[in-house]
């Protein structure tokens, strides 16, 4: 344990004691996008920031060395999935999950929350916490958030989330407000509990569904307590996209500047790069991963289903302006030979799907260094929308941060 | 074009080096062949090939996931190791695939049933040889009737000698006629089920033709069971078989074969094998653990090390072993990840947990056949053959 706290230490900033520090390097002038370099115990990180979801405690069909080499630093797992299988008791005994999946860099857990909500079918909230039927046994359990936080101590990861009372973003009426009010008590209990502030950053949500004035509400209450850095949450759900982005903007609106901004289940490109425009630092989301697994390619100006006939005879590979081992090898038309049906389909796309949404975020970062992002976001929009039939939301959002598509 | 020089026979194993000229590659034989499913080595990228010590450089692969994709190939134009991007390998193609069992009797005059993804395909020479030539392999087996076992009639098993050798010499003469096919070499399949008097018939007749290679088939239908099938059971039919062949071509033996049963067929000489048994093992969630270092200096009385030569990563006694799945093993696997973590893998159907299990087993295989090798340089064959014999004769621990 001593030997692990000590490793975690030597790699922490050694100007201050803090697990994490956020420094930001650049501002767009127009827009509210910045880049930054948070500096967390395992790595360092370049913001804004792209997370993939190792939920059972790998990526699918890659191994760490893989995502190393993608210039991954910094990953998601699913605190509910590890702490069912294999178990937090078991991470424990592993000296936490960086050490079981071999995973040098930076990694974030999320509450378990969320999952337990969307995947368990008789999970209720109540004060104390979401009481849910165990998946093996049947048997009644408890998630406070005192054991969420006790959870993801065991994972160890260098990012961990307050457990909050998430509601569907297409919920309406008093229940959005009782639980904002809720996730604030919430943390609360979650910053008592937690024993190692010192090597894992507590992160809360800001929650309120689509009503700003609970949005405000939540978040400025938030900010009261002594946190080193603030999630928007309950924004991924199938909500409309223009009460999203309008929900995105307000928050980092009020949320302090010198503090990463984390926008959970985000996302698809699009949404990233106005996410972007819009002062997040960081993203998590499956889609990129999950699809490989169905045959389907990210590209600039869109997607490709790999199992469609289209490809049977087009030699050309995924993308041929991307650099990643699977578009340097392979054409389209071997992929659609394989895609579903062997195994190894599933890697080679996540290795392109990742290397597309890395790239991404890296052009990102250099596009607001440079401080030509404006023009960055109108090039990758008209890629995108080469008929410039840009969807309403997304003309509106970047309109409010100054950049205007044509 | 495929070079065999014989350099040594030692206990009736033979010690050879194998050569191609294009890409310029040398090997030493008895040697195994690098599996692939569908043009992609099971589970594993092309980045983490260099994760795979003793990597074949001869990539065996079967037609059955291929055949539908053939004209897609043939449309782009460059043979199917470019399509695959496995230019750095020499590629075998062969009809039929070991690690899945050929239903019975799906073979007549029209042609020889390979299935794939989308059902059953049958062709004959002519088809055979328009995929061939289309897919541009450096070496390739002629097509041909292999489906006898124990159980066939006489009139079946002289069909299928008969049957492969016209099959062998349309195949031949439609390479002779490809410009793509001028510096392939061509394998002759033997057949005759369990008939001596057939084999020999096959062998000779075969060795008449200009063949690169031969391929000793017709044994059995393929597929996982036969793991469990004995060289011994085929000693006098390969014996026999084998006389007839000259000795500066190797001599295939394709099947899902344990390190024992190589050892034998390498006795009786054989040259060439297959690594679906690791893949086999693979799939079945289980690593190999059968000892390569210490048996030299094993007495005949001492024990070995294990009781089999794999293990069930599935078991729950891996739950929290947090050591590497084989002790000393030198591959990625193990030099990384615990049993603990690969038993995590496989218990929540991730993909990495095959993916780590199967650079394991191909590891621990190809190793397998640089220490027989050695042993056989050494004048050690009978003790590896004992080790192993020691192995395999322990009683089987419930997995």
């Amino acid at each position: 344990m001593f030997r692990l706290i000590k490793k975690r230490m030597n790699m922490t900033d050694l100007t201050t004691e803090k697990a994490l520090t956020f420094h930001i390097k650049a501002e767009c002038s127009r827009t509210k996008a910045r880049t930054s370099v948070m500096t967390l115990p395992h790595a360092v990180v370049e913001t804004p920031v792209f997370m993939p979801v190792g939920t059972q405690g790998t990526l699918k069909g890659l191994a760490p060395q893989q995502l190393d080499d993608l210039g991954c630093r910094l990953m998601l797992g699913n605190t509910y999935h590890l702490g069912n299988r294999p178990g937090d008791n078991l991470l424990e005994e592993a000296g936490g999950l960086h050490e079981f999946m071999k995973w040098k860099h930076a990694l974030l857990t999320d509450s378990g929350g969320f999952q337990m909500v969307s995947l368990l079918a008789l999970a209720e909230i109540t004060e104390e916490g979401v009481k849910f039927q165990s998946p093996h046994d049947k048997s009644d359990m408890m998630l406070t958030p005192e054991k969420s936080i006790e959870i993801q101590n065991s994972i160890g990861a260098d990012i961990i989330m307050a457990l909050d009372d998430v509601v569907h973003s297409t919920v309406t009426g008093p229940r959005v407000e009782e639980a904002m009010y809720r996730t604030i008590r919430w943390l609360d209990r979650c910053l008592k509990a937690h024993q190692k502030s010192h090597c894992q950053n507590l992160f809360p949500i800001v929650q309120g569904g689509l009503y700003p004035e609970l949005r405000k509400k939540c978040a400025e209450e938030l900010i009261k307590r002594d946190v080193p850095g603030f999630a928007i949450g309950g924004l991924s759900g199938g909500e409309e996209k223009s009460e999203f982005w309008k929900m995105v903007t307000l928050s980092t609106e009020i949320l302090p500047k010198e503090k990463p901004r984390y926008l959970m289940g985000v996302g698809f490109a699009l949404d990233l790069v106005v996410c972007v425009a819009l002062g997040c630092d960081m993203f998590d989301c499956v889609f990129p991963t999950r699809t490989a697994r169905f045959g389907v390619a990210l590209v600039p100006t869109g997607q490709l289903q790999l199992k469609n006939k289209t490809y049977k005879r087009d030699f050309q590979p995924i993308d041929s302006s991307c650099s990643c081992s699977t578009c340097s090898r392979y054409t389209r038309a071997f992929l659609h030979t394989i895609v579903t049906q062997e195994p190894v389909s599933c890697s080679l796309l996540t290795i392109h799907n990742l290397s597309y949404q890395l790239n991404l975020m890296k052009s990102m970062r250099e596009a607001i260094t440079e401080d030509r992002f404006p023009e960055f976001v109108q090039s990758f929009m008209l890629k995108m929308f080469p008929k410039r039939n840009y969807p309403q939301w997304t003309i509106d959002a970047l309109h409010s941060v100054n950049i205007s598509l044509s | 074009m495929m070079k065999f020089v014989l350099q040594s026979v030692r206990n009736g194993c033979r010690i050879g080096v194998l050569s191609e000229a294009c890409p310029k590659i040398e090997m030493e034989s008895p040697l195994c062949m690098l599996y692939n499913r569908a043009g992609c080595v099971p589970y594993i990228t092309h980045d983490l090939y260099e994760k795979i010590s003793g990597l074949p450089s001869v990539v065996q692969m079967p037609s059955n996931l291929l055949l539908e994709h053939s004209d897609t190939v043939r449309d782009f134009g460059a043979g199917i190791k470019k399509f695959t991007a496995m230019e750095n390998f020499i590629v075998y193609f062969h009809p039929q695939d070991s690690a899945c069992a050929v239903p019975k009797g799906y073979n007549d005059s029209l042609g020889i049933s390979i299935w794939g993804q989308g059902g059953k395909k049958k062709l004959n020479a002519e088809q055979y040889m328009d995929v061939v030539d289309a897919f541009q392999p450096d070496w390739f087996q002629a097509l041909a009737d292999s489906d006898t076992d124990q159980d066939s009639t006489k009139k079946r098993i002289r069909r299928s000698v008969e049957r492969t050798l016209e099959y062998l010499d349309q195949c031949i003469k439609r390479k002779e006629q490809s410009d793509h096919l001028k510096n392939a070499s061509i394998i002759g399949v033997l057949e005759g089920g369990h008939s001596i008097s057939d084999r020999i018939a096959s062998a000779k007749e075969t060795a008449r033709r200009p063949v690169a290679g031969f391929s000793i088939e017709g044994f059995h239908n393929f597929g996982p069971d036969t793991e469990a099938f004995k060289i011994s059971e085929i000693e006098e039919l390969l014996r026999v078989t084998i006389l007839e062949l000259p000795e500066d071509k190797p001599r295939f033996l394709s099947g899902v074969y344990n390190p024992l049963e190589i050892i034998k067929a390498v006795k009786l000489g054989c040259d060439i094998f297959e690594s679906t048994y690791p893949y086999v093992v693979t799939e079945r969630g289980c690593a190999f653990v059968f000892d390569l270092d210490t048996w030299e200096n094993k007495k005949p009385e001492d024990p070995p090390n294990t009781a089999s030569f794999e293990v069930s990563l599935k078991n729950q006694m891996f739950q929290n072993g947090f050591v590497p799945m084989l002790k000393g093993c030198t591959c990625y696997a193990c030099q990384n990840f615990t049993a603990a973590y690969i038993y995590h893998l496989l218990n929540t159907s991730e993909l990495l947990g095959s993916l780590l299990l199967m650079i394991h087993n191909f590891h621990h295989y190809f190793r397998f056949f640089e220490v027989l090798r050695r042993a056989i340089a050494a004048d050690k064959i009978i003790e590896f053959e004992e080790h192993f014999e020691r192995i395999n004769s322990q009683p089987k621990e419930a997995n």
